[in-house]
């Protein structure tokens, strides 16, 4: 979220679209119920009428997978309308940018930009590129008319999608389209903001880095980001997966969205060298500019004293992925079916549900040696060698079950959506020999460093020198006791050595109070730079719980602790105008007094635009100060563009030759590949569009929800919801039990025949749109009733840029059972 | 005694009040159906969850049960102005003039609390159902002993001052809990001409706000004690009393005025 | 037997009578201490409210069987009716002034006959079936409305007759109430009052 929360209750116009906030995320109603008591309008575009649209103002259903002309058909509108924010658009984004002239355009080049290599399905992005003057400063034309400027492109780019072609794509009435377009992009007005709320119905699509990316051009064109109910929110699908992803969950980051080393990198000034922005903008602030320091102090907190000028900093201690490597989910299953891993560990998770293809998954799991299950319950994945097509006494993996401790078990923070650090307490004792996860994670460390020490093996100096200094420890060394409090310092960082910084002395040993102060020359260490001020000499800033709300917005400053340095609002400055005074004074975020900002933490304490000399741009992290409305860094494009998901019910994309993603990884081509990858696009036999999606009763794979009674009496078994018309085409009575079948795998589910899901005009066919939750799995309830998992039937194909699976949009047939 | 405790005393009595003090104010337009409630119900007065299989709807359990005490509905209507999906909370409205406290033979069984709530004591109660029929939303449930098992607004935690546990479970204030007349004024106040079980039923200590008909949720329009009840209670109850003592009254009457058959003289003693 | 005595009733017919009215009373008793919370304390003699409506039911029952027990006594001779019994009916016994004559009526009186068919027959079925309905239809508002209803209904039929034909059958006749503790009357008392039976046992 670039907002938060509490912020939603801010907002005149909320687009809940590729998420089902009522029914996945029912806190964030209170605020979107605050909203609408102040006047805002809720709109709700799903495939499907839900929980969510039952709350709406609008509703309007669109066939999965087809979000991104739906959002271009609102940037048209928007353009041709003339609705959106001028004074935003150019003095915040880069619309007035100058674009190199041999760039082209999917309407251009039969649905692709300039520089496809169809034979590696990449995209060379040289000529995605920005004019510049002899000073390597980019040209720009704040009149907006050049046609090779951003704004231009990216007009011509949308004139495709007028509302004929959009209906027929998304299925979506054209009147329903007006009428949303109409209403949201009323918050082109300085005094009014819109917010938008998605989730995993954006990002599980093979574009759904675009969809996410058209809509944040939308929220600029209308000027609705850094404003208070405005921004781009996504709504994460667990309490604490905003913290994981901050501290590097993910394969190709490190803590604070630091790149992973690639092997090619072999220096650390290599790597600082690759991964530090340089722009030529006068007054861009460029904060990733300070790379180095980031960097180096995580390598800092990592290996301690072991970590000196001399040897990099430890920097060749780093694991380094291969140039090119993939390494996110999709692709680690898929070698591990090709026998690649010899061990794994699910820690906190039940990919045999939860993954796409999960029999695929269940394939890959078959052939470890060993697996390590950490979890609350044992799990489809823990237990998959006894699970349903399984043949135990031929599967070799030896299975481990760690119980762990659940979160109200032990002590720490979590980070919510909203990058909110929340510090919490322990209530209870784990029961048994549940073990929190910190617990678990030491005893491992130390074993194997022990085995480093005693027998050596490949490499140990990463193990052996990580600074480990979690809590007491006992004379051989081993820490006895984690101390939550220790890591989250550690986290935070400490000045290494006494030392001066802007003014100030600092001592060593005392706590870095925000990572401004942070230096790379390993006098100070951080294990996430974005954390740094977290936990100050003040205190542990995330234990905070005062309820003062200085701006009356909302913001609660002093309620736990918000990154980065506690700005509860990112891009902040956007919302004034160059005299730094609020342009919407009824919602003021900050504004300038003369002296300094009051407010919100500021984006950078410098003054508003017209001190052109001392002043820097709002988007402090983007290289040239400005927000993207071209974004070149992506793989799939500058401009999203319409594409048809992997299965789709038509033969050819309606708008161009180029039916799919061309950037995307293809697992299966022309009979080549697994037969468990194999997809059938507009194919008889699968006539029925499918989603996927989580219901209020289960949580994920519902491992936490089916062993409590009172979830499972209210959601007892898996169903597909489909339309009246369909159940009576298909002789369907609600309650029958049926099999909904995908080129992949079946399962069985009670049919729910509603009013809710009504079938889409599509390019003038009749298209069927049904949907499951995915929360059930075979191994509880115990006497098989809840049913299996609907990833049995989704595909192996990710999203262009982040390779997230494309589990919302496929296709399946369904019968009577 | 303070006057608190002669209310109190009056209230455990069984003795039926016209006011209520709390009450929770339910606004339909405001849920989102997460049933938060139906579990935070469960979870505080520890009621087993009990096995069901997908009817071909959300809502689950079909029907209130004496281990359910709060359930919402889903129904799906189509209106002109396109598909509503509605949610409706289904429990004891605690009526002002209780029907099921009218009809309840064993005093103490349903009482009503100080704050104003329907609560009932398993210890007491008879098994013999007549709640029910006294009842205008057919809300109690039986037991395997027969016995009355409802909502009772959390009267143990009303009483030490904490909301309901669904009141505070409801992310989205929905269900909101309070004193019943600032909740008739927030209602008011956020634009309800009306409030049902305002007045009805000597006023609802759950009452609904909503701009449609209440029989567009599913309730009565103008909810009232049963007719077979208020007959009993005005004409039936009465004229039992009247009936026998006018009958005793006829016969001295008769004996003293003309008196009895006396056997003929000279008869047999 | 004294030669001034008629038998009146079989032994049978006096204790079923007896096991009737013992029942009735029961009923009526815990009844009213259902019925009304100021007569609650009515079944603290019965202990308590849960005893009492164990006894309340199972007095039920044995009230239910009594009462077909007394068909097989009264029914034939109640349904039987003459013109005697219609002018007995019609200057309602005799009973509202000193010196009326009562039409001479049969072994049962005409008032009898129809407290017995109107009251024990007809409110009895009713009182008696819709107790089983509350008892044991299922837990549904319609059957214990019904249930409840109609039991009701009967009751106050039956608390506003009974005292009256207990008030008939001892201080309005003296004589009357040995016919159902010793099963005799005198045969001056039945001349007095049933003066066909009389005719029909040949006493002159």
């Amino acid at each position: 979220m670039t907002n938060h929360w509490i912020d939603i209750r801010n907002a005149d116009v909320i687009l809940i679209m590729g998420s089902n906030a009522a029914e996945n995320h029912p806190i964030s109603f209170k605020w979107v119920m605050e909203a609408k008591k102040r006047g805002a309008k809720l709109i709700s575009v799903d495939p499907r009428f839900t929980r969510t649209s039952a709350k709406a103002d609008i509703y309007a259903p669109l066939r999965s997978g087809t979000d991104i002309a739906f959002l271009n058909g609102m940037i048209k509108y928007i353009i041709d309308n003339n609705l959106y924010d001028e004074f935003y658009v150019k003095h915040y984004t880069n619309a007035p940018f100058l674009v190199n002239p041999d760039f082209k355009m999917p309407g251009e080049l039969d649905g692709v930009f300039s520089g496809y290599d169809p034979v590696k399905r990449k995209y060379d992005k040289s000529t995605w590129s920005f004019q510049k003057d002899e000073n390597g400063v980019i040209k720009k034309d704040f009149s907006l008319q050049n046609p090779h400027c951003v704004f231009q492109l990216l007009k011509k780019h949308v004139s495709r999608y007028t509302l004929e072609m959009v209906e027929k794509i998304t299925g979506t009435p054209k009147d329903k389209l007006v009428e949303i377009y109409k209403t949201y992009a009323s918050t082109g007005r300085p005094d009014r903001s819109a917010t938008i709320m998605y989730a995993m119905g954006w990002t599980q699509h093979t574009v759904g880095t675009q969809i996410i990316r058209a809509m944040a051009i939308i929220q600029l064109l209308l000027g609705n980001i850094g404003v208070a109910g405005g921004g781009v929110n996504a709504l994460r699908g667990e309490s604490n997966v905003q913290g994981s992803t901050d501290h590097c969950l993910l394969f190709h980051i490190l803590p604070g969205y630091l790149k992973t080393p690639r092997a090619s990198q072999q220096t650390l000034k290599q790597y600082n060298d690759k991964y530090t922005p340089k722009t030529k903008e006068p007054m861009s602030a460029n904060w990733w500019g300070n790379y180095p320091k980031y960097s180096v102090s995580l390598l800092k907190a990592f290996f301690g004293k072991n970590a000196t000028k001399e040897n990099d900093f430890g920097y060749e201690w780093l694991p380094k992925l291969d140039d090119g490597q993939n390494a996110s989910w999709i692709m680690l299953f898929h070698e591990m079916y090709l026998g690649k891993f010899k061990g794994f560990f699910a820690w906190g998770q039940n990919p045999a549900c939860s993954g796409t293809n999960a029999g695929k998954v269940r394939k890959a799991l078959a052939k470890l040696e060993w697996m390590v299950n950490v979890n609350i319950f044992d799990n489809e994945t823990g237990s998959f060698w006894r699970g349903p097509d399984m043949k135990p006494e031929e599967i070799k993996t030896e299975v481990f079950q760690l119980p762990a401790a659940a979160s109200c078990e032990k002590e720490g923070s979590i980070t919510n959506s909203g990058r909110w650090a929340q510090w919490r307490y322990k209530a209870v004792d784990p029961p048994g020999e549940a073990k929190p996860d910190s617990w678990i994670i030491n005893e491992l460390y130390w074993r194997v460093r022990k085995l480093y020490e005693k027998e050596g093996g490949t490499y140990p100096e990463p193990i052996l020198n990580l600074d480990w200094s979690y809590g007491p420890k006992n004379p051989e060394g081993k820490v006895i006791k984690i101390d939550p409090h220790e890591i989250a310092k550690e986290i935070n960082g400490y000045f290494l050595e006494d030392k001066v910084v802007k003014g100030r002395l600092f001592k060593k040993g005392t706590l870095v109070p925000s990572f401004a102060y942070l230096q790379d020359d390993g006098s100070t260490s951080s294990g996430n730079w974005l954390y740094c001020g977290s936990y100050t000499e003040a205190g542990n800033m995330m234990a905070r719980r005062s309820k003062k709300d200085p701006t009356g917005i909302g913001l609660y400053p002093e309620w736990a602790w918000c990154w980065p340095v506690n700005r509860r609002i990112l891009y902040n400055r956007a919302s004034v105008d160059e005299y730094g005074r609020p342009r919407n004074p009824k919602k003021p975020v900050i504004y300038w007094n003369g002296s300094k900002w009051v407010g919100d933490v500021p984006d950078g304490g410098w003054p508003p635009l017209v001190n052109k000399d001392k002043t820097r741009l709002a988007f402090i992290m983007k290289p040239h100060g400005v927000a993207h409305i071209f974004g070149p860094g992506r793989k799939d494009g500058p401009f999203p563009e319409h594409y048809e998901p992997l299965e789709c019910p038509i033969e050819a994309n309606p708008l161009h030759g180029t039916r799919i993603n061309p950037a995307v990884k293809l697992f299966y081509e022309n009979g080549k590949g697994l037969p468990e990858d194999i997809y059938l696009n507009a194919d008889k036999r699968y006539p029925y569009v499918a989603t996927t999606y989580r219901v209020t009763e289960h949580w994920q794979t519902g491992v936490l929800t089916r062993h409590l009674p009172w979830q499972l009496e209210m959601m007892p078994q898996n169903f597909v919801e489909i339309s009246e018309e369909l159940a009576k085409e298909k002789g369907i009575k609600s309650g029958d039990k049926v099999i909904v079948s995908s080129a992949r795998g079946k399962v069985w589910a009670i049919a729910i025949v509603t009013k809710r899901f009504k079938p889409f005009k599509i390019m003038n066919t009749t298209v069927h749109q049904v949907g499951l939750p995915w929360c059930f799995g075979w191994q509880y309830p115990e006497d098989g009733s809840g049913g299996d998992s609907s990833n049995l039937l989704t595909p192996t194909i990710g999203d262009a840029n982040t390779m997230i699976p494309e589990t919302k949009a496929f296709m399946v047939n369904i019968e009577k059972a | 005694m303070a006057v608190q405790e002669i209310e109190r005393q009056k209230y455990i009595s069984g003795v039926d009040v016209p006011y209520r003090q709390k009450g929770l104010l339910i606004t339909p337009e405001l849920c989102i159906g997460c049933r938060g409630c139906q579990t935070a119900c469960k979870e505080w007065n520890k009621l087993p969850g009990e096995r069901t299989h997908n009817r071909g709807t959300y809502e689950n359990p079909p029907d209130l049960t004496p281990n359910l005490y709060n359930k919402i509905r889903f129904v799906e209507v189509e209106t002109q102005q396109g598909l509503k999906w509605l949610f409706i909370s289904q429990r004891c409205m605690h009526c002002g003039e209780a029907g099921c406290m009218k009809v309840c033979p064993a005093p103490g069984a349903l009482y009503r609390t100080p704050q104003g709530a329907v609560a009932f004591n398993k210890d007491k109660c008879i098994g013999c159902r007549f709640c029910l029929a006294g009842c205008p939303f057919n809300i109690p449930r039986f037991d395997s002993n027969s016995k009355v098992s409802k909502c009772h607004l959390c009267s143990d935690r009303i009483s030490n001052g904490l909301p309901p546990a669904c009141a505070k479970t409801c992310p989205t204030g929905a269900i909101s809990y309070g004193d019943r007349d600032k909740l008739l004024s927030l209602a008011k106040a956020s634009g309800f001409k009306a409030v049902y079980g305002d007045k009805d039923l000597g006023g609802l200590g759950v009452m609904f706000a909503f701009r449609e008909y209440p029989s567009f949720y599913g309730l009565p329009d103008t909810p009232g004690l049963p007719s077979s009840i208020v007959f009993w209670k005005s004409i039936l109850k009465p004229l039992a009393l009247i009936g026998l003592g006018g009958a005793v009254a006829a016969a001295a009457a008769h004996y003293i005025t003309i008196g009895p058959k006396e056997p003929e003289e000279g008869g047999e003693q | 037997m004294s030669e001034y005595l008629v038998q009146r009733t079989t032994t049978w017919e006096r204790f079923n009578h007896w096991v009737l009215a013992v029942s009735f009373i029961i009923l009526c008793l815990t009844g009213l201490g259902f019925l009304f919370h100021s007569l609650n304390w009515l079944n603290t003699i019965f202990g308590g409210n849960h005893l009492a409506k164990e006894i309340h039911r199972w007095t039920g029952v044995v009230f239910t069987f009594s009462v077909l027990f007394t068909l097989g006594s009264y029914l034939g001779e109640s349904l039987r009716f003459s013109k005697e019994d219609t002018q007995w009916l019609l200057n309602l016994g005799g009973y509202l002034s000193k010196t009326a004559v009562e039409p001479p009526q049969g072994r049962l009186n005409a008032g009898q006959k129809v407290y017995y068919l109107v009251v024990v027959v007809l409110c009895g079925a009713v009182i008696i079936i819709s107790g089983f309905i509350i008892w044991l239809a299922p837990s549904t508002a319609g059957w214990l409305r019904l249930g409840h209803l109609l039991h009701n209904l009967a009751f106050v039929v039956f608390v506003t007759t009974v005292p009256l034909h207990i008030y008939l059958s001892t201080a309005a006749n003296p004589g009357t109430f040995r016919g159902m503790t010793r099963g005799t009357v005198t045969k001056t008392w039945t001349k007095r009052h049933h003066s066909k039976w009389a005719k029909e046992l040949g006493i002159d």
